[in-house]
């Protein structure tokens, strides 16, 4: 465990001196600039228009950490072969991916909460020059828990990101395939329901989804902007288990990018 | 023996049917206290070697242990220091993070860390740019920062690979006067060069490998009878074994 945490501090180090961090974080206070603006030009519906544009913000931020932080740390581990550095040591393989997830993890942790504070001061704000428009049962804790659930598929995220990394040839299909898991992720249930709710789509095309549904992550369910932004009643139950999914399909992808890692020559 | 290496066999799969060999039925064995010189021309197969045995790729076939471990076990890494042949390290970190880092996963106490670190850092010429970001080094100062790394824990067995590599005549002489002292202290050192001087210099034994065969292992002054100098009995060596093989 020792050398896990050691692994994850030099992660965090490295990843908090890079000035993309310091770059996505300068984005995301654009974009809370942007909200008020953007929210300034609805007529109705103010504060949900500012809850939502604030929590979109704090996703693609965090997306973008993993994308262009992340991935490229753990891309010139492989590719430059700095991951020699740590493999001569008494490292286990295991051990090198675990550190490197928790580390991009608490990085992508880190900005999801500075995200948030800016984010939830913008939304304040907003709400404050438009009292009339805050919706009735908006609460800052359903808010809180919309953040969580964004942190929580931005770990999923994160743990593809290094299966990826791990099993493509080169950094760039990396990232094609992390996009892609991650656009795949945020509409396979739409697409599911609308299908099975039209009764349109032949039975391959259902069969293929449903198949697909067990592989890619359900990224929709983690996405509580609506819940947060209307204030609307939720179910611990439905927390629980959707905490839960997120927490088993991170460890199953950690463990198959244990598999595939303890396979792969260093070269 | 402290590095067993039995009947080794290593390929590379080529986009078709056939496998290159690298490596063909390699048996090395180096004692305690040896300083062992690797020397081949250009892939010959000795940077294969040194990643097999510190397991960043996997033999076909062979047996293959340190100190009596499987080099599969992480844990006999403990007793060895590794340089690569061109060591790339974290930009953002400092020589004193990067040693700090190396000794702590080798269970170096932290009093004893930070001497040793000062004390590396002073001989390899470094002092100054101890709180330095790596990426401002030059090629040199990152090839000794890498010797650093590899010594921070004080290991047994030294393994280097063309730890010369890069390295002006003032660099080179801190990296043979290392070498040298490590000898004197009864460590293992097992390094590939291409520099036969200084191979002359710091060696017990050699392997001379070309194209994956050993042609021969043994002391360095028996390799220098051969023809009356080294760098002569290096190269008829390799031109008469490239003269079978075609």
């Amino acid at each position: 465990m020792k050398h896990i945490w050691i692994l994850t501090g030099i992660t965090i180090k490295e990843g908090i001196r890079n000035r993309v961090l310091l770059g996505i974080i300068f984005f995301a206070l654009v974009m809370c600039c942007v909200n008020a603006v953007v929210t300034g030009s609805f007529t109705r519906d103010l504060g949900k228009v500012a809850v939502d544009v604030g929590l979109s913000t704090v996703s693609i931020s965090g997306l973008a950490i993993i994308f262009f932080l992340g991935m490229p740390l753990l891309a010139k581990d492989l590719d430059k072969l700095t991951v020699y550095l740590i493999l001569s040591r008494p490292i286990a393989r295991r051990d090198y991916i675990i550190g490197k997830f928790f580390g991009l993890s608490i990085l992508v942790l880190i900005s999801v909460i500075i995200l948030s504070i800016i984010t939830a001061i913008s939304v304040k704000i907003i709400m404050g020059l438009t009292p009339d428009y805050i919706p009735e049962l908006f609460s800052w804790g359903i808010f809180g828990m919309a953040v969580f659930f964004s942190f929580l598929s931005l770990v999923i995220m994160t743990a593809l990101s290094i299966l990826y990394t791990c099993v493509a040839t080169s950094s760039y299909m990396a990232f094609i395939f992390t996009i892609g898991t991650y656009l795949i992720g945020q509409n396979i249930e739409l697409v599911r329901t609308l299908l099975k709710n039209t009764n349109q789509g032949n039975s391959f095309s259902i069969s293929l989804l449903n198949a697909a549904s067990w592989v890619f992550p359900n990224l929709s369910a983690f996405d509580k902007k609506t819940v947060a932004a209307y204030g609307l009643d939720f179910h611990l139950k439905d927390l629980g288990m959707t905490t839960a999914y997120g927490i088993s399909y991170t460890l199953l992808i950690l463990f198959i990018t244990v598999l595939v890692f303890n396979k792969r020559e260093l070269t | 023996m402290l590095i067993t290496i039995k009947n080794l066999v290593k390929s590379y799969k080529k986009t078709g049917l056939k496998s290159n060999p690298v490596i063909s039925d390699l048996t090395l064995l180096i004692n305690k206290g040896e300083s062992f010189g690797f020397l081949g021309p250009n892939g010959a197969g000795k940077s294969t070697v040194i990643k097999i045995l510190m397991n960043f790729i996997r033999a076909d076939s062979g047996e293959l242990t340190i100190n009596g471990d499987s080099i599969l076990n992480p844990t006999i890494r403990r007793h060895v220091g590794y340089l690569p042949e061109q060591p790339i390290f974290y930009d953002h970190l400092t020589a004193e993070e990067l040693l700090r880092f190396g000794g702590r996963v080798s269970d170096v106490p932290d009093d004893v860390l930070d001497e040793r670190i000062d004390v590396l850092l002073e001989r390899l010429l470094l002092s100054h740019a101890k709180k330095k970001p790596i990426r401002t080094y030059s090629k040199g100062m990152t090839q000794r920062t890498g010797l650093a790394l590899a010594m921070i824990h004080d290991p047994e067995i030294c393994i280097l690979d063309e730890p010369m590599s890069g390295l002006d005549p003032m660099g080179r002489k801190l990296v043979t006067d290392f070498i040298m002292d490590m000898r004197k202290a009864g460590k293992t050192v097992f390094f590939s060069s291409h520099i036969l001087s200084d191979v002359e210099r710091l060696c017990d034994r050699v392997g001379v490998l070309n194209k994956g065969n050993l042609l021969f292992c043994g002391p360095i002054a028996e390799f220098k009878n051969l023809t009356g100098d080294i760098e002569t009995s290096f190269v008829t060596m390799v031109e008469n074994d490239n003269k079978v093989r075609e």
